[in-house]
């Protein structure tokens, strides 16, 4: 929150750089080395032989300070300006960083780390139940410091020239605060907080995981979403509640029966902050912005799809020449590029087209892969039908989870999915009506008798056939949204996207164009799903959240507004064709490659918003510009010509 | 309904907290009827727009179209019935070429356009933005992106926009500011041809010279008030509206 109030950043990494923290400092209290976080540097240096807690703490202090200050220095001091879809990515992509780092350099579990207690032990009960002083301790520490940090910020100048700057920074400039400078200051307090506190859970929770810690990030933000980005008060008093319902709910729900057994009773208490935040925000939210919102700068540019026909023809010749010539190998990874890039256009309607994020779509995806295995497994329900029958199911919860998008929009629609993903992953994925928490197995499918089962036995596996039937659904999917771009449609979405109250104006009612992309975007992601279930077995950490974000990471590196992105992304994701060409194995991701993307995601969010795709346009069009400009010159229509140099 | 005007202002209050930015404000429109709003700085014109496009609900008051009570429709309903307005900060989609922002504005969506659309993509052309840009003067520059026109053109584009459907009536939002002697000069022959087409116009403007020598009938709002109504002469002349402007319309 404190990151907000600095540079008007939601920063899905906070956690991420608190858990990296909290690593740092338990391998500094086991082995006295500090481990250090940049690719390229030594591993680890050597401070002290046996660290005490304090020489410890001051040290995890020191390098959360230092790294809050790289991280906006290096990377959101550029992006204050930018769209809040480069500062979601840009986030997204330190996140990935630090999940992949741990991994690298840390030992793969955290129980080898001693997470020894830094607290008291021992407990005080409390209406019959024991409550532990060590998390009485925690919540006063945490009461504590929303104390001292509302009245700085109250009444310190400090703390009204930061407030100031929020709103207003050019304001803030005229009067002589440099925003920069309170950003630097807040930005290193923030990590600072979020370094300690990760610090304390992890001793008080015996938990530290890469993931999962960094996922706290979720509940946080819900809490942070009620105080309204303005009040701490409200807002520790909400983490604190959230966080006492979710241990209360997951104590209840082991014991209680009421609860329906297809409900995972785990699942619940990690539903809660979704509910939380779409509370929130659909009591604050407006459904049309105000006419003093600050329009932030312009998205990446959305080219018009051309050619649609020859290079359809010529794309699919190929791949289908490549499916029935190349070795096992080579068709595996054909057919994952081709499924994720399905999975990409869904973003690409969705963000690209109409400009709502959603991290939510991965998660629609494996939904519906997984009602399509029950459906099939269960009720016996033959091949066409059941994915059929699944697709509209995720449509349909698509577009349920598009309802707050008419309410609220941007980086707070990016938390909203990020928890509807979540609660997704908790509620669907475990839950014993759709398998549980093991791998689930799927019929072979089957068409007019022909057998379009993907594996077989001994060098004929992954059979081309199948790599046909997920070639024409993706084909005929590019093509119906290239020609939805190029109609009223697609127009009606870029207006949305473009401006809101424009939109209203000329008769586009902006709801429902949302929830249009949301239901579109949504049967794509599910559509993926389908072809992934069909490829092999399912599991629920395949659709994590963490894909979703490795997903969105390569669309946006590919290029999010242009279905040629999604193709591209396709290509780059990992187990695809640019894995099987770089020679690494199309089974596991290495975590080298998720910090290389995390860096390259980051990187692209700084310096080229337009993806891959709209740095070669840039440079084709730079060319053209030339011409244009030489025969504008000629027609002596120079206002039009500096108009065109302007544009680009 | 034949003696009744095509847009029926009574008692129309916005409030935003506590403050009154429009406070019982009545006035009418009629068919084929140029009507000027006018008013210093921060009087509620904007906000009034913003009222009658459905841009911000109205706290008290009642506005009918065409007999109808249109006061709790959602913007995009209200043009879809016919009134259409624009805006002072021109507000034109940056990503989409001149002619595709006039696609967006003159085809409704239906429920199965995407259906249809992703079948078969319709480029969405009517003959009706041929005649907006022909109306604004225009013709030829369809395919030119927003930022390439010069920013007269861009207020005359999103007029273009705005005629598209051809609307009843269309409130136009400072359509001057940011123009030279001579374009805004060019802006009032075009608004004067506005009402044989069948279009209506309400004009808010501060630019005094351009709406008193276009309406017919001219409103002058103050502090969210009526403070005068009726034709250019008498209310140049009203020493209500003299006090309001400081002296400020005794100049051409």
């Amino acid at each position: 929150m404190l990151t907000h109030r600095a540079s008007g950043v939601i920063n899905f990494a906070h956690a991420a750089l608190g858990m990296y923290v909290a690593y740092a400092y338990y391998k500094l209290r086991q082995t006295g080395e500090l481990v250090l976080p940049i690719l390229g540097l030594p591993d680890r240096v050597k401070i002290v032989d046996a660290p005490t807690v304090f020489t410890a703490m001051s040290v995890a202090v020191a390098l959360s300070a230092v790294l809050g200050l790289l991280v906006y220095l290096l990377v959101f001091r550029w992006l204050r300006t930018a769209p809040a879809l480069a500062r979601v990515v840009a986030s997204l992509g330190l996140l990935l960083y630090f999940v992949a780092i741990v991994k690298l350099r840390f030992d793969r579990s955290a129980g080898q780390l001693p997470l020894g207690a830094i607290l008291p032990a021992g407990s005080v009960t409390v209406s019959g139940v024991a409550v532990p002083y060590n998390r009485l301790i925690l919540a006063a520490i945490a009461l504590a410091v929303a104390t001292v940090l509302a009245v700085v910020f109250k009444f310190t100048r400090f703390g009204m020239a930061t407030r100031a700057a929020a709103e207003n920074e050019k304001g803030a400039l005229i009067v002589g605060h440099s925003p920069d400078k309170l950003a630097v200051v807040n930005w290193t307090v923030a990590s600072v907080l979020a370094g300690v506190s990760v610090i304390f859970i992890a001793s008080v929770t015996k938990q530290l995981d890469p993931l999962s810690t960094s996922l706290l990030v979720v509940p946080a933000l819900a809490a942070v979403l009620v105080g309204g980005l303005r009040s701490f008060f409200v807002t520790s008093f909400a983490a604190l509640t959230i966080g006492m319902l979710q241990a209360g709910l997951l104590n209840y729900s082991t014991r209680s029966t009421w609860i329906p057994s297809w409900l995972p009773r785990s699942g619940l208490n990690h539903a809660l902050p979704f509910l939380v935040i779409v509370i929130a925000l659909t009591v604050r939210g407006a459904s049309l912005p105000g006419r003093h919102e600050i329009r932030e700068s312009r998205l990446p540019f959305s080219p018009r799809p051309r050619h649609v026909v020859p290079v359809t023809v010529v794309g699919v010749g190929l791949t289908a020449a490549g499916l029935l010539t190349l070795d096992s190998q080579w068709r595996l990874a054909i057919v994952v590029s081709l499924i994720a890039s399905l999975i990409a256009l869904s973003s690409v309607v969705l963000t690209g087209y109409v400009g709502q994020i959603s991290l939510a779509q991965y998660a629609f995806a494996g939904l519906a892969g997984f009602v399509t295995a029950k459906l099939t497994e269960a009720r016996g329900i033959p091949f066409p039908w059941a994915p059929l029958i699944a697709v509209a199911l995720t449509t349909l919860c698509g577009v349920l989870v598009g309802l707050p998008a008419a309410r609220v929009r941007g980086l707070v629609l990016a938390v909203v999915t990020v928890g509807a993903a979540v609660a997704i992953e908790n509620l669907a994925f475990k839950s014993e009506a759709l398998g549980g928490l093991g791998r689930v197995q799927i019929d072979r499918p089957e068409l007019f008798g022909l057998d379009l089962g993907f594996s077989a036995k001994g060098a004929d596996n992954f059979r081309a056939e199948f790599g046909i039937f997920v070639l024409i659904v993706v084909a005929c999917s590019f093509i119906a949204i290239a020609n939805l771009r190029r109609s009223p449609t697609g127009l009606r979405w870029l207006a949305v996207r473009a401006n809101e109250r424009a939109a209203a104006a000329c008769g586009i009612n902006v709801t429902s164009m949302k929830l249009e992309a949301f239901a579109v975007s949504s049967m794509l992601a599910g559509m993926g799903g389908v072809l992934l279930a069909y490829r092999g077995s399912l599991a629920p950490e395949s659709f994590a959240v963490f894909g979703a974000l490795a997903l969105l990471a390569v669309t946006y590196l590919g290029g999010i507004a242009s279905i040629t992105g999604a193709l591209l992304a396709g290509v780059l994701f990992s187990g695809g064709i640019l894995t099987h060409v770089s020679g690494g194995t199309t089974g596991g991701t290495s975590d080298t490659a998720f910090a290389v993307s995390g860096l390259a995601l980051v990187i692209a969010a700084v310096r080229t918003p337009d993806g891959v795709v709209g740095f070669f346009r840039r440079r084709g069009a730079g060319a053209g510009m030339r011409l244009r400009a030489r025969a504008a010159t000629g027609d002596g229509d120079s206002s039009a010509m500096a108009g065109s140099v302007e544009a680009r | 309904m034949s003696n009744e005007p095509l847009l029926d202002v009574s008692l129309l209050s916005v409030t935003f907290g506590g403050v009154r930015a429009v406070d019982d404000v009545s006035f009418a429109v009629g068919e084929s009827e140029l009507v000027g709003l006018i008013g210093p700085n921060g009087a509620g014109k904007t906000t009034c727009i913003d009222a009658l496009s459905g841009f911000v609900p109205n706290a008290a008051g009642r506005v009918t179209f065409e007999g109808r009570d249109i006061s709790n429709w959602p913007a995009h309903r209200r043009a879809r019935a016919g009134i259409v307005r624009t805006f002072q900060s021109v507000e034109l989609f940056e990503d989409l070429t001149l002619n595709e922002n006039l696609v967006v504005a003159a085809t409704d969506a239906k429920w199965w356009s995407p259906l249809a659309d992703a079948v078969w993509p319709r480029r969405g052309w009517s003959d009706d933005i041929e005649w907006a840009l022909e109306a604004v003067g225009l013709q030829g520059k369809g395919e030119l992106f927003p930022t390439e026109l010069a920013p007269g053109s861009s207020r005359l584009a999103a007029l273009a926009r705005a005629l598209v459907r051809r609307p009843r009536l269309i409130l136009l939002d400072e359509p001057a500011a940011g123009l030279n002697t001579y374009e805004t000069e060019m802006l009032a022959d075009r608004l004067r041809a506005l009402p044989p087409l069948g279009v209506s116009v309400l004009l808010i403007d501060h630019d005094t010279s351009l709406v008193f020598g276009t309406c017919g009938t001219v409103h002058v709002l103050d502090f969210g008030r009526v403070i005068s109504s009726g034709p250019p002469a008498v209310v140049r002349a009203d020493p209500a509206v003299i006090e309001a402007y400081l002296g400020t319309v005794t100049e051409p």
